[in-house]
This record gives C-alpha cells, sequence and structure tokens, in this order.
C-alpha cells in the first residue's frame, strides 16, 4: 500500500465541501490514556559518595530484555518494585550488563537497593552539555563526530495513530518518511520500519509502501520505528505509536479543544471518572474522535490513517475533587510546545565555519535550520518520538549563541529572531518551524493549501469585521545582516513606508535578522509594516460543522469573499486569503462546532533603503562652540553606509580640523574583484600653503606582498577624481591650487594577485552541482576554488578501511596549467590528489573513538584552487584515485565552486583621521 | 416496518430486536399505540446560517413517553438501561410520510433514562420518558 505524503495540511475536495455543508453534523470522542508497559526491571547495586549529578546507575537482579531499553526511556526510581516515590529520570543511552545511563540528576536520593523500573515512554526532556576540560560533549559524553548516536531528524508522522476496527483486516499505513533530513551534510541512504507486535509485515524497507497489519483484539496498544540509515553509516531511529480498538473511558471535556499561534500548541481539559488510577504523570493522552456529515460517519482528516486525531499531548496539571459522594479529577493535556516551554536546555555558543565542523560549537554553512537541528537532536530528546519540520530557509549565519534556557525561547531566537519563522505545533504534535506567512515571499504564500473559500453557507451568524481606521504603526525600521558569505557581516537597514513617518501611531524596529539581500529587507519592512498597520482586526468565524482541516502549523490559509451591499458601509472583501492564528473545536449534545480565528493576509508596499548615521567620534571641529547636529545628507551609491559629521568650519577661517575618517571595506585584495575602498566625507579640501596647513589622511594601514607600491588614493566629488594624494608614510596629502568640494576619498589597489601569493582564501560561493556540469564562466585570469562538499567514495581497498567513508578525491580543473599535487589521507594511502590546480590543501583528521576502540577519520575534505585561462565548461573533473577500485558519481557526489581569493598583493585598512578641510558653502 | 422496537446491541439484525408491544405485554389494558407516543427530532440544534439557511446539526433525538406501565413493564424496559444510559437499537417512526404512509426508521442509539425522579403510583409508573440521542441511522 502507497504510504502518504507526511504533509498534513490540505485543502477539502468538492466532496468532503458538500459534507461540511450538509445537515446532520455530529460527533463523538474518545480518549485513549498511555499506559506505559515496563520493559525491564532491575535494583540499584552500589552506593553513592553523592547524590549530585548522578549520571549512571550499577545495577543487579536485572529481569526483562535489556535490548527493549531504548534511549530516552522513562526511568522510574522506586522504595518497592515498580514504584516511582523516589523520582523520575530518564536514560540517556543504552545500557550494559551492568549500568545504566541517565541523564544527569541530583533531585532523586538514590539509594542501594532501590528499584529500577525502566516504561516505554518518552517525553521531551534535554539532554545537558558537558563541557570536559574544554571539550563540549553533548548528552554528558557524545564526542562531537561520533558516527554511533544516528544525527538524522526524523519526520515519520504523528505522535500517535488511533485505530477503531473490528473486523477485517487492520493493515496500518505509515506515513512515509522521506521528508527525513540530516543537517550535516549526510545523505540518508535507507529506511527500515520495525512494528513490534504486528500480525503480519510488508515491504519493511520500502518507504513508499511499507506497511503491516495489527490484530483486532480491544486495547491494543503498539509502538513502532523506523531506523533511519545515512552514508556517514549512523543509525536513528524515531517512534510512534498506535492504539487499537482502545477501551472507552467515561471522561467529559471541559471546555474547547484550543490551538493557539500565540501558545504555538493544543491543548483541552477533560474530566475523568475512571481508568486514571494508575496513571503515570505525564502520561500521553490521545483524544480522539468519530465525526459524521449528513447524519452517516466518515473522518475527514488531514493525514490518511489520522484523521480521527483531534488533539494529542501529555497530562500536566491535576485536579482532584475529593468528595465521599462524587470524587472526580481533572486534567489538562498540552502538547510539544507547552513542554518546550518548561525544557530547560544548556547555552552552546555556535559559529559559522566554511570548511567541515570539527567541534559542537561549528556548523558548516550555518542556517537556521542547522541550528535547530543540532539544538533538537543533540540537546533534546524530541526527534526520537516526535516530527520537527524546519524552515527550508539557506540564510546563513556567521554566529548564533543559543542563550540556553528554555527550550521553546531557543527556538524562537533561532527562528523568530533571525528569519521571522514561527514554531508551532499542530493537532498531531508535530512541530513546524515555518515562515511566518504574513512574512513569507509571494512563491511560499502560493504554495499554502487554500482550505476552503468561505461561503455565507459556512458559517453562523453574522461577521463582526474589525476595521482600523488609523495606522498603529507609524514607522518600522529593520536592521538586518545580510545573508553571510562566511567573511564579512553587510549590514541593511530599510525604512517603512519611507524615510517620512505616517501621521498616526508609534515607532517599531526589529533587529538582528537575516535577510537574502536589500531587496529583501526592503519588502520584509514594507510587510511588516502592512501587518502592524492590518486594516482589519483578526476575524472570528464559527463554523457550524466538523471541519478539522484547519490547524495552526503548518502554514495554511482560507479564502473569502463578501458583499459590500451586505453592510452599510459598502465594505467588501474579495477572495481575501485569511490565516487561522487560533482554532477552537467543542462538542455540546453531539453537535460539533469549529471556531477559527483568522487574521487578515497582508502584502504592503516595500520599504526604503536606510543608512543610519556612524559617528564614531563626535565632531572635533575647533574652536568647539558646541556640536554641531547630525546631518542626513544626500545618498550617494559611491559611498558606503556611513556619515560623517558637518564641517562647519569656514574656508576663510585659517582653523585647523579634524576627523575620523572611515574606509569601506577594509580590505582591498589583488586578486579579487573588491579594489577600491571609500569614504564618504562631503567637505572642501583646502587649497595648498594656507595658514590651516594642507589638508590630509593619517591612515593606519598594513600592506602585503607588493600592495605597498600598487596603491594610490583620490578625493572625489560625484564619482569623479578631482585630486590625488601624495602618499608618504601614512600620511596621504592633498594639495590643490584653490578650495575644491569634494564628497569623499577612495583608496584603489591595483588589480592583480603580486608576484608572492603566501596566502590562500575562500570567497563568496558561485555554484553547486553534481559530477562534471559546470555553469558558471570563469572568467579568465580570476581565481577559484573548488572542493566536494558531500558524498564519498567508499573504499574497497585497503581492507582496515572497508566500511568506512572518506574523501577520496581527484580534482582536475581541465585546461589549466599544472603545478603540483598533494594529498593523503589517515591510513597514509593518498587520497586526495591535484592536477591542473596551482594549490590544494586537504584537511584530514584521525580520532580515535573510545567505543569503537578505532581511529575514524573526520573532517575530511579536499580543495584546489585555481587560475580560470580558459572559459568555462565541462572541464570540471573529480574522478577516483587509481589506486583504489572505485567509482565516479558516486554516493552522490557533489562539488562546490567559490570565488578564490589568491593573496599577494593586499591592504589592510585601519583608522584613519582626516586633517584641515572646511565647509562647503 | 410498522412496530416500535427496542433491543440492546448484541444482534444488529433488527427483524430479531423485541418488539415494544412484546415487553409491554402481559399488559391487557394499555396498548401500545395508546400507552406509547413519540417524537421525533430530525437534529439535535438547529443553526441559522449567515445567508440564511438553516442548519440541522446533531442526529436524529427520538423520545417515547410512556403514559403508565406497570411494574414489569417498567423493568423489562428498564432491562435495555440498567444504568442512566446505554447504546440500543430503536425502530420508530419519523415525521416524514410517503404517499401518505408514515416512514419509520431503525438507528443505533444512546437510550437515555429519565435522571429526575418518577411518579411512582399504586399500580403503576406514570409519565416515563425515554430519550433516544444520537441516532445513527443502520440498514440492517
Amino acid at each position: 500500500m502507497t504510504t502518504p505524503a507526511n504533509t498534513p495540511a490540505r485543502a477539502a475536495t468538492a466532496g468532503e465541501l458538500t459534507k461540511y455543508r450538509a445537515n446532520g453534523q455530529a460527533s463523538e470522542y474518545g480518549l485513549v490514556i498511555h499506559h506505559p508497559v515496563t520493559v525491564y526491571t532491575a535494583r540499584i547495586n552500589q552506593t553513592f559518595s553523592t547524590l549530585d549529578g548522578v549520571t549512571q546507575l550499577t545495577y543487579d537482579t536485572g529481569s526483562g530484555t535489556l535490548a527493549d531499553a531504548l534511549e530516552g526511556m522513562t526511568v522510574f526510581i522506586g522504595s518497592t518494585a515498580g514504584a516511582r516515590d523516589k523520582g523520575i529520570t530518564v536514560l540517556r543511552k543504552s545500557p550494559t550488563a551492568t549500568v545504566f545511563y541517565i541523564r544527569p540528576t541530583s533531585d532523586i536520593a538514590f539509594a542501594d537497593n532501590d528499584y529500577i523500573t525502566i516504561v516505554d515512554a518518552f517525553q521531551i526532556a534535554g539532554k545537558p552539555i558537558y563541557n570536559n576540560a574544554g571539550v563540549v560533549m553533548m548528552n554528558t559524553d557524545i564526542k562531537f563526530g561520533d558516527l554511533t548516536r544516528g544525527g538524522v531528524i526524523p519526520r515519520l508522522g504523528p505522535l500517535a495513530a488511533v485505530v477503531e476496527q473490528t473486523s477485517g483486516t487492520l493493515t496500518f499505513v505509515p506515513p512515509n518518511p522521506e521528508q527525513s533530513a540530516a543537517y550535516d551534510g549526510a545523505a540518508i541512504t535507507g529506511y527500515e520500519f520495525e512494528a513490534p507486535g504486528a500480525s503480519s509485515t510488508s515491504n519493511m524497507t520500502d518507504p513508499d509502501n511499507a506497511s503491516w497489519t495489527y490484530p483486532l483484539t480491544a486495547d491494543g496498544q503498539y509502538r513502532w520505528d523506523c531506523i533511519i540509515t545515512d552514508d556517514l553509516t549512523r543509525e536513528t531511529v524515531s517512534y510512534r505509536r498506535v492504539f487499537v480498538n482502545p477501551t472507552e473511558i467515561p471522561f467529559r471535556l471541559e471546555g474547547d479543544i484550543e490551538g493557539d499561534v500565540e501558545a504555538g500548541d493544543w491543548k483541552f481539559e477533560v474530566t475523568a471518572y475512571a481508568d486514571v488510577d494508575d496513571l503515570f504523570e505525564g502520561a500521553m493522552v490521545v483524544l480522539y474522535r468519530r465525526e459524521y456529515h449528513g447524519g452517516a460517519i466518515e473522518n475527514i482528516g488531514k493525514l490518511a490513517g489520522f484523521e480521527n486525531i483531534e488533539a494529542v499531548g501529555w497530562i500536566d496539571g491535576e485536579v482532584v475533587e475529593q468528595d465521599d459522594h462524587i470524587g472526580w479529577y481533572t486534567f489538562t493535556v498540552y502538547g510539544p510546545a507547552h513542554w518546550m516551554q518548561k525544557t530547560q536546555v544548556d547555552p552552546l555558543e555556535l559559529r559559522d565555519t566554511i570548511g567541515e565542523a570539527t567541534n559542537w560549537n561549528e556548523i558548516q554553512e550555518m542556517t537556521v535550520d542547522k541550528i535547530l537541528a543540532r539544538v533538537l537532536y543533540w540537546m533534546t530528546t524530541a526527534p526520537i518520538f516526535m516530527d520537527c519540520f524546519f524552515t527550508d530557509s539557506a540564510l546563513r549565519l556567521r554566529t548564533h549563541p543559543a542563550q540556553g534556557g528554555y527550550l521553546w525561547d531557543v527556538i524562537k531566537a533561532a527562528a523568530s529572531d533571525k528569519i521571522f519563522a514561527t514554531p508551532g505545533c499542530n493537532n498531531y504534535g508535530q512541530l513546524f518551524v515555518r515562515i511566518d506567512p504574513q512574512i513569507a515571499a509571494s512563491a511560499e504564500r502560493a504554495t499554502y493549501p487554500v482550505v476552503i473559500d468561505i461561503t455565507s453557507d459556512d458559517y453562523e451568524g453574522m461577521l463582526d469585521i474589525q476595521r482600523n481606521t488609523s495606522d498603529k504603526t507609524a514607522m518600522l525600521q529593520l536592521d538586518a545582516l545580510q545573508d553571510a558569505d562566511g567573511v564579512t557581516d553587510i549590514f541593511l537597514y530599510s525604512r517603512a513606508p519611507g524615510n517620512a513617518q505616517n501621521a498616526y501611531g508609534q515607532q517599531s524596529s526589529y533587529q538582528d535578522h537575516i535577510v537574502a539581500d536589500a531587496a529583501e529587507c526592503r519588502r520584509i519592512s514594507g510587510r511588516l509594516l502592512a501587518v502592524e498597520n492590518n486594516e482589519f482586526e483578526p476575524l472570528t468565524i464559527v463554523f457550524p460543522s466538523n471541519i478539522s482541516l484547519f490547524d495552526i502549523a503548518p502554514p495554511m490559509v482560507a479564502t473569502i469573499t463578501t458583499d459590500g451591499s451586505d453592510n452599510p458601509r459598502g465594505i467588501a472583501l474579495t477572495n481575501q486569503r485569511l490565516i487561522p492564528r487560533s482554532v477552537r473545536r467543542r462538542m455540546e449534545n453531539g453537535v460539533p462546532r469549529t471556531e477559527v480565528t483568522f487574521e487578515f493576509e497582508v502584502t504592503g508596499v516595500d520599504g526604503v533603503n536606510y543608512f543610519p548615521p556612524s559617528v564614531e567620534e563626535p565632531n572635533l571641529d575647533l574652536p568647539l562652540d558646541g556640536f554641531s547636529g547630525i546631518d542626513f545628507p544626500a545618498l550617494d551609491d559611491l559611498f558606503p553606509d556611513n556619515f560623517p559629521p558637518e564641517v562647519t568650519t569656514p574656508c576663510n577661517r585659517a582653523l585647523g580640523n579634524s576627523f575620523t575618517l572611515v574606509f569601506s571595506p577594509r580590505t582591498l585584495t589583488g586578486s579579487t574583484s573588491q579594489l577600491i575602498a571609500r569614504a564618504y566625507f562631503p567637505c572642501m579640501v583646502r587649497a595648498t600653503g594656507g595658514t590651516a596647513g594642507d589638508t590630509k589622511i593619517i591612515l593606519n594601514y598594513h600592506a602585503f606582498g607588493d600592495a605597498d607600491s600598487h596603491k594610490a588614493c583620490y578625493a572625489v566629488l560625484n564619482g569623479t577624481r578631482v585630486i590625488t594624494g601624495v602618499w608618504s608614510g601614512n600620511t596621504i596629502t592633498f594639495s590643490p591650487v584653490s578650495d575644491t568640494e569634494i564628497s569623499g576619498f577612495e583608496i584603489e589597489l591595483d588589480a592583480g594577485a603580486g608576484a608572492v601569493i603566501d596566502r590562500w582564501a575562500l570567497g563568496r560561493l558561485l555554484e553547486t552541482g553534481d559530477m562534471e556540469v559546470l555553469t558558471t564562466a570563469c572568467v579568465s585570469g580570476q581565481y577559484y576554488a573548488i572542493q566536494p562538499y558531500k558524498g564519498y567514495w567508499t573504499a574497497t581497498f585497503p581492507a582496515e578501511v572497508v566500511g568506512r567513508n572518506f574523501y577520496n578525491v581527484y580534482i582536475k580543473p581541465g585546461n589549466e596549467s599544472y603545478t603540483e599535487g598533494v594529498g593523503r589521507d589517515g591510513f597514509g594511502d593518498f587520497h586526495l590528489h591535484l592536477e591542473h590546480g596551482i594549490y590544494a590543501e586537504g584537511i584530514f583528521g584521525e580520532q580515535f573513538n573510545e567505543i569503537t576502540q578505532a581511529f575514524e577519520l573526520a573532517g575530511n575534505y579536499g580543495r584546489i584552487y585555481f587560475q580560470s585561462d580558459s572559459g568555462f565548461g565541462t572541464q570540471i573533473e573529480f574522478s577516483a584515485a587509481s589506486t583504489l577500485t572505485l567509482g565516479r558519481q558516486y554516493h552522490d557526489m557533489a562539488w562546490a565552486l567559490y570565488e578564490a581569493q589568491a593573496i599577494g598583493r593586499q591592504l589592510v585598512i585601519g583608522n584613519s583621521t582626516l586633517y584641515n578641510v572646511c565647509a562647503i558653502a | 416496518m410498522t412496530v416500535f422496537k427496542l433491543d440492546d446491541t448484541a444482534d444488529p439484525v433488527s427483524a430479531n430486536w423485541s418488539t415494544v408491544a412484546s415487553l409491554l405485554a402481559p399488559s391487557g389494558d394499555i396498548t401500545v399505540d395508546r400507552a406509547l407516543e413519540w417524537e421525533y427530532q430530525p437534529y439535535a440544534e438547529a443553526v441559522e446560517l449567515a445567508s440564511g439557511n438553516v442548519r440541522g446539526l446533531g442526529l436524529p433525538v427520538v423520545t417515547w413517553k410512556f403514559r403508565a406501565l406497570r411494574p414489569e413493564q417498567r423493568e423489562n424496559l428498564k432491562d435495555f438501561c440498567s444504568a442512566l444510559s446505554a447504546d440500543v437499537y430503536i425502530q420508530t417512526p419519523t415525521n416524514e410520510t410517503a404517499a401518505g404512509v408514515r416512514t419509520w426508521k431503525k438507528y443505533q442509539a444512546i437510550m437515555k433514562w429519565t435522571t429526575t425522579y418518577e411518579l411512582v403510583g399504586v399500580d403503576y409508573v406514570e409519565d416515563i420518558v425515554l430519550r433516544f440521542a444520537h441516532c445513527v441511522e443502520v440498514l440492517t
């Protein structure tokens, strides 16, 4: 059977709309409370010198199958068998025959002979980081590069399914797991399902066609899993549950079943009258429904196999009513976001790196998704049992200090505070971190499903449309960093609606976000202003039907059209897109209602570029008759985004003065196209020989290679060089015959790498691709670097590396002049070979794995730098080393082409001071 | 198919369901037609939509009212609802007619016994009201 795509958002079909609009909408609810089975029991067999930070328990008298005790499972510690009166902790890795490894625990008074009970339950918990003499290790003892603990973000489907079927063959078809992904460069190579307790299985290694059957017996509780393998030989396992024909529990819903985007979660409150006496604190609870349309039962849901799931989560907060007549018990069930808002994680400083990461603090070409993967997979238990979907944003950050604290806040700091991505969990308990629909670009918006086009036959009562008639925000400013290239931070600023603010409203600002470029910065600032000045307040619509397709995540919309003649104001909505922000479902006397609060989707008008003043020192104009104000000069595209102070000294007065002068960029490299640094400074250069002295710049700089003899400085007016400075030491003097108006200065370095090249550096990424295909036109004379960035060849020789993965690269940019070849790997074999390049580097590492007691290769890559002299084509070739029996285009090998800097001639500009200029009349 | 029927959910075949008349036997002085007054509400609730149309919400609700039952007759009915509610099968008339003939339907329903006091007389219990909610039509 074909596995359904794991995409729980879709439009209602025409047939489903007919059913939603039929009479006889009714529903029933059922409740499943998970009673986890005990998988292993034992007793503590040790004494404790300290109870602070206990990370492992020596045990004896074990009973059960040790292999059933899985990472992430819940551990009861009790003074009697099966009890949890002393506390609850979590297994952090597979046990040995004598030791259980637990999450570091300080709040349990462990004692010899205490009872240990491992139960089949998973909960969201943080995995503490351990800093061992400066070496950061995850989950107490996982070193960076450990291949034994998985590393893929699994996406297997909702937390749990409930199947009600008492006849025929009960076939369970899992969602397709192929949206699982690794964010550390690995590629998934296989999936294997396991379904303990199944009657039969079919196609268990086929993600498109796997299925299995369960017995029809009542109250079946099953756990299934999928083992995901990747090309680093890692195995990642994630688990989900199926409840078959659950026993009816007498219960009553208290209030609405509510999903809210602010909370990022779903919750519901239940009063139960049975099945709760042995309830495990934090037990998983599933609320499911049977829905009727036109009097006929049919569940319509977002995801095949899970249509009847109303909400799922874990118990938090109980109210026990003590009454000798009618005692009762009420509890609230919250989805994953609630628990993430309570879960503590440790701080982790993250840095972007161009090459392969070598420790837990580094991420190669760091994106928000890679941050989320690092945090969620290695620092929490969440991926063990739930889906985590990310933004798909390729925007790159240079650094990200994950501050620690509540996990939810850490996710928001990486997503919301960087790229306007909003985390939210749907009613299936799947986490989606997606770009907010109000901010997403039009192309992404176009992918959202339109759940229904709402007509007046869909909702009861009237629409209460509240319209804002004046602005709430007068001006909005977005300060952002451009998508990082791994080297330089580029600041971008945009204001909306422009530099003139609206008549009404407050000022609003957003900082530290990442955007693709200046155009995107302008677009987002305009969009943010439109959101804050949304013409319409959120609109609540009550659907008297069983419509369960609306959710708070992932993004989806509805549309609505209203007739202006239906209100005296004549307000009409035409195909208005509405974003669901909260969904409340309720049922009274079997009558369902779905109340959805929508936000009106806005588009807005792009903002404008803004260049904030950047005054590094106060105005040193002498004599000091008070500081002059900061001016906002006219924009000049030739100059960088910083603004000098106003020069007020009249040219006819013999007064000296000095100002800080800021050149940008600070580094000029002859082998690149970045050859001119500019400083914007409108003023008059004094005529030579005046009492005040000639105009001059004292420049701190460092010249590499032959840069000293290939540099020049000019005074510029509106793009035209009007005076050439005379460079002597670190002083550049300007000597015009008369006072000369300028708008700034330029320092230029002659093009050329220089005679001696002693350093190499990557520039911006130009292209990535598969083997032997290159479309970037390599400009003759320019420098480039090429390196494989994913995939590998697997060796069949020598024997000791069979099954291991490492780069084994032969790089040949064709038609280039041969210079040299280098290379080796951790086994001493020749694995990186350069031909037709001018410089090559390979970074290799051998790391002793204490677990496998073997040396493992870590962080290998090869890269060559070359100078193009032959245009472009298919001349780029990666091929196997001849010493091994290897294949080409093997294991998804791909390459990346970068601009390169062959650094010989280079000028690094430091602080500078401008002397003796006067005011423009 | 023109008789009232009531049975538990053990057997979905309507032909095997008990007739209410048989449950009220051996009454010599209370006939079914006179003793059993019925109501049929096609939807639990109705709501007016923004378009002005009215949508029926919920499943049908059926009410059977017995003016007076002897204790033995009450016992026979109560056997199907030992607690305050129980899942049952019923056969009952609806509001609809076809060519002037009353339409009857069969449902699986939740039988709800009265939750208040009952009028207990010397020989009869008076005004027994049975409410059948959540009526899902069955076709067997």
